[in-house]
């Protein structure tokens, strides 16, 4: 799965340990969903979800999708 | 991720476990020392032994809990790859023992170092994968 979250974090000038900390994660687990070597719950992406005030499927899409 | 209450139970579960280790050694000590004398002593130890042993089985529990879901799914993979080596490799070093097959007498403890080396490498091939 891809996401766009470096994307939106650039947009808002977020270093990793940033958006770690406001979703209650580790650093490690931003970079490793960044990279699209984890894919997060859904718990976890509605966290991102409420943080950039972007639908889930804005931030998350199967490869095959775009 | 709530990083304080990462280190915390991390610490935690260190002392606890040094703990245990400490509990162990003076149980084993006194037990080698006293085989056939001091049968209170060595109860008390052996119950005192089991006693830290389960809080740090706790302690490891709450540890893990509190990682993030990425960090939980790499415990997991270890402990799953852990089990299985101990089991696969602790079977043939039983019957490597009943057949004879290597002088001395099989050794728990081994097993034990196995264990610990499995899981330590696991953690550390599982954290790397995801880098």
């Amino acid at each position: 799965m891809k996401n766009r979250l470096k994307v939106l974090r650039a947009e808002r000038d977020w270093t990793q340990a940033n958006l770690a900390d406001a979703v209650d994660v580790s650093r490690q687990t931003i970079n490793a969903i960044e990279k699209g070597k984890f894919d997060p719950s859904l718990p976890l992406a509605f966290k991102f979800s409420r943080l950039f005030n972007t639908p889930i499927e804005a931030i998350f899409f199967d490869e095959g999708d775009r | 991720m709530g990083c304080n209450r990462t280190k915390k139970n991390t610490l935690g579960l260190a002392l606890w476990t040094a703990a245990w280790l400490i509990s162990t050694a003076a149980a084993t000590a006194v037990a080698t020392t006293y085989a056939e004398e001091h049968y209170g002593l060595k109860l008390a130890l052996v119950i005192i032994n089991l006693v830290i042993g389960g809080v740090m089985i706790e302690m490891n529990r709450r540890h893990i809990m509190a990682l993030d879901e990425l960090q939980q799914k790499i415990h997991l993979q270890a402990m799953g790859i852990t089990l299985g080596v101990t089991v696969i490799v602790g079977l043939a070093y039983n019957i490597a023992d009943i057949g004879n097959l290597y002088a001395g007498d099989a050794e728990f403890s081994y097993l034990l170092i196995l264990m610990s080396l499995s899981y330590l490498f696991s953690i550390i091939i599982g954290t790397r994968r995801y880098q």
